[in-house]
């Protein structure tokens, strides 16, 4: 009897130190993690040092690339970095995401915990991303110089004229269009800053059963107070050539008071050297609904050879790591903390005007690829032609063709 | 029959032009072979599988509206490089090719644009042309000529003439050094026995230095067209091929059909085209400098 009892002893400890060793197996390796925020190196290196730490045997490699061609290569040569971001421009369907990326479901990310990722989930039900961060939007502005200047943050599009009048008056240039930087913004005037006007989580996958969706009455309403901007006068002295770069400098100088773009903004103007205190935001001009944004998601890729260190990696990314942080961006979990501007911004909601933006459906992209929108061009061209009607009823007339092609 | 000599030298030929021919293949005939069957497809650029779709991407791009804009800028390029380009470069090779003072140094000054990297070149000519940036327009304004300050980047197609500028100045170096080349290679007693019998400078590069050198100006100015048709770097750095499509050519709209539209398989009918617009101007270029050999 003594001997079965040391033998069945001797075999528990033996399954149970080989179960903890495979257990150790696990996460050992090396995984690599591509990211976009090439600008946070310094950060995310910090993150990776301090998993890397607790995790002897482990070494995860960073790519930081910011061109999406490389990610189309990597998808299609079935390469892809084990950790990856998902550029908007890969438009990739929910129907496709169990083909390239593996179910997140085990890792306990609940969307009663973190905004978004109802978005995140295939046409199976499935979670297969992570967003890369939460955008809220309004107008940021320079509160030293409003202060100077004896203005308060507008409340309604008529104040909104009246600060800019002030500003000018007072060798401000009141508003930056930021009308090139680089082919991102503009279309966010359209899309984004669109949901905020419509009040609406989902109206960009309303506008699938619209034979003509684009409208000054209804998307299109900041596009159109910007175009007014530039015929009073109240922007930059030559949009066509002011860079980004130009613009934050001028605000963070006080030459520019105001521009339309996501709390993201306000870490970089601060790393410039910018007070967080003289950093505001206020809602977009006659608008009662903030739609919170996600920013890039980030998924596993189906052909990761080392799934529990990816698994383990990414959660750690998302929790302890505070990864979005880490990237400039608001973190996706609810109760997150906010910077200043953003507080400030928030305050201003009632709780039910504070909604989460839905992700583009499937419909929605497969017209814009269809149609070869090019959206920052589109807002480019709505603000610069001699008659914008026209501009409209051609995207209308695109969007049209495109749908009937598609069958939708 | 063969000798045993003969038969070891064909092998040695095989062996030598295997390598060659068999890398000749794969990286250039193979994904032009590739570039045609795409653009039969609605390929994505990253799925495993595509649908056949005809001449469709074909028949979008000659009917959209975007094709006579880069039809346009592609002219417009082509004008501003090929006639500019080679009548500066060849009035500098001229002028170092006499006993100058100093040519050495306006020489290398002058070809020192080519070493710059195609990025640096162009960061530094988006800065130039800023409205509130270019020095040009700091240097009106404290003449107070402000009210004449340019507006190098605007809707107009004039933007394109910018960016042409850019390529030019990065180039026309280069070609000075060809042509440089070409009429040092021009015997000097032409030009003494021209002296005597009371040729003029204007009469020698007429009759001693352009005919001495044509081969050089057409094979020149075909290299040069060629870049001109592939512009891509400068409006793509520049502007992104905007505002709007205003400085679109055919190779960042290739890039904006790849990668901001997913459109891998338009994107690879308008490679097709370029191809084939590359490929009439070589045989032109064959045809003539064939011609002038003659």
């Amino acid at each position: 009897m003594k001997k079965l009892l040391s033998l069945a002893l001797v075999l528990v400890m033996v399954l149970s130190c080989a179960s903890f060793a495979s257990a150790e197996e696990k996460l050992e390796g090396t995984i690599t993690l591509m990211t976009f925020k090439a600008n946070k190196d310094v950060e995310i290196n910090a993150m990776v040092e301090a998993y890397e730490a607790a995790h002897p045997g482990v070494d995860i490699v960073v790519e930081y690339e910011t061109d999406d061609n490389v990610v189309y290569t990597r998808f299609a040569a079935e390469d892809a970095a084990d950790i990856t971001f998902i550029p908007g421009s890969l438009n990739l369907t929910t129907t496709t995401y169990a083909d390239y990326f593996l179910p997140l479901d085990d890792l306990g990310f609940d969307s009663a915990t973190m905004v978004g990722l109802d978005g995140c989930r295939g046409a199976d039900g499935k979670l297969y991303m992570v967003p890369g961060g939460v955008i809220y939007r309004g107008i940021l502005y320079n509160k030293a110089v409003f202060k100077k200047l004896g203005l308060e943050a507008p409340k309604s599009l008529d104040e909104f004229w009246t600060v800019c009048e002030t500003l000018k008056q007072n060798g401000v240039v009141p508003y930056c269009t930021t009308f090139i930087n680089d082919g991102y913004t503009m279309d966010t005037q359209m899309c984004e800053v669109g949901d905020y006007y419509m009040a609406s989580p989902n109206y960009r996958n309303e506008m699938v059963a619209l034979d003509a969706p684009f409208s000054y009455d209804t998307n299109l309403q900041f596009v159109k107070i910007i175009r007014e901007c530039i015929d009073r006068g109240y922007v930059e002295a030559d949009m066509y050539s002011y860079t980004g770069t130009e613009c934050t400098n001028d605000f963070i100088a006080g030459k520019l008071a105001m521009t339309s773009n996501g709390d993201y903004m306000v870490p970089y103007y601060v790393s410039s050297g910018m007070a967080e205190e003289d950093i505001g935001m206020f809602p977009y001009p006659g608008t009662d609904t903030l739609v919170v944004n996600t920013d890039i998601c980030y998924a596993i890729y189906k052909g990761c050879k080392n799934v529990p260190l990816a698994k383990d990696f990414l959660k750690y990314m998302f929790g302890e790591g505070n990864f979005p942080a880490r990237c400039g961006l608001t973190p996706p979990t609810v109760g997150a903390p906010v910077s200043a501007p953003v507080a400030e911004l928030l305050a201003l909601y009632p709780a039910d005007k504070i909604i989460t933006s839905a992700a583009n459906s499937d419909d929605f992209n497969a017209i814009i690829s269809e149609a070869e929108m090019d959206l920052h061009g589109f807002v480019q061209n709505l603000l610069s032609a001699a008659d914008p009607q026209a501009v409209v009823d051609e995207y209308n007339a695109k969007w049209k063709q495109a749908k009937d092609e598609l069958g939708l | 029959m063969l000798t045993a000599q003969k038969k070891k030298a064909r092998l040695t030929i095989f062996f030598f032009l295997v390598v060659p021919v068999v890398l000749l293949i794969t990286f250039s005939y193979y994904p032009c072979i590739c570039l045609v069957r795409y653009s039969f497809t609605n390929w994505n650029g990253y799925a495993p599988t595509s649908k056949f779709v005809g001449l469709k991407n074909y028949i979008n791009l000659f009917t959209s509206g975007d094709f006579s804009v880069i039809f346009r800028n592609m002219l417009i390029h082509s004008v501003m490089i090929l006639g500019l380009q080679t009548i500066l470069a060849l009035y500098q090779s001229v002028i170092f090719s006499s006993n100058l003072r100093g040519r050495k140094i306006f020489f290398s000054l002058l070809f020192l644009p080519y070493v710059f990297n195609d990025v640096a070149v162009s960061l530094i000519f988006g800065y130039m042309y800023s409205y509130t940036t270019s020095p040009v327009n700091i240097l009106l304004n404290s003449m107070g000529l402000g009210q004449y300050a340019v507006r190098f980047i605007s809707l107009s197609w004039t933007t394109n003439i910018w960016i042409s500028f850019v390529h030019l100045w990065k180039y026309t170096g280069l070609c000075m050094i060809l042509f440089y080349s070409a009429l040092k290679s021009v015997p000097t007693e032409l030009y003494e026995a021209s002296a005597l019998d009371g040729a003029t400078t204007v009469q020698q590069l007429r009759y001693i230095t352009l005919p001495s050198t044509k081969s050089v100006v057409i094979l020149n100015l075909f290299l040069t067209l060629n870049g001109a048709i592939q512009l891509f770097s400068e409006p793509q750095l520049i502007t992104q091929g905007g505002p709007g499509n205003t400085t679109q050519t055919l190779a960042t709209y290739v890039y904006q059909l790849a990668f901001t539209h997913s459109k891998f398989g338009k994107a690879s009918a308008v490679g097709v085209l370029l191809v084939v617009i590359l490929f009439i101007v070589w045989i032109a270029k064959s045809i003539v400098i064939k011609k002038e050999v003659e």
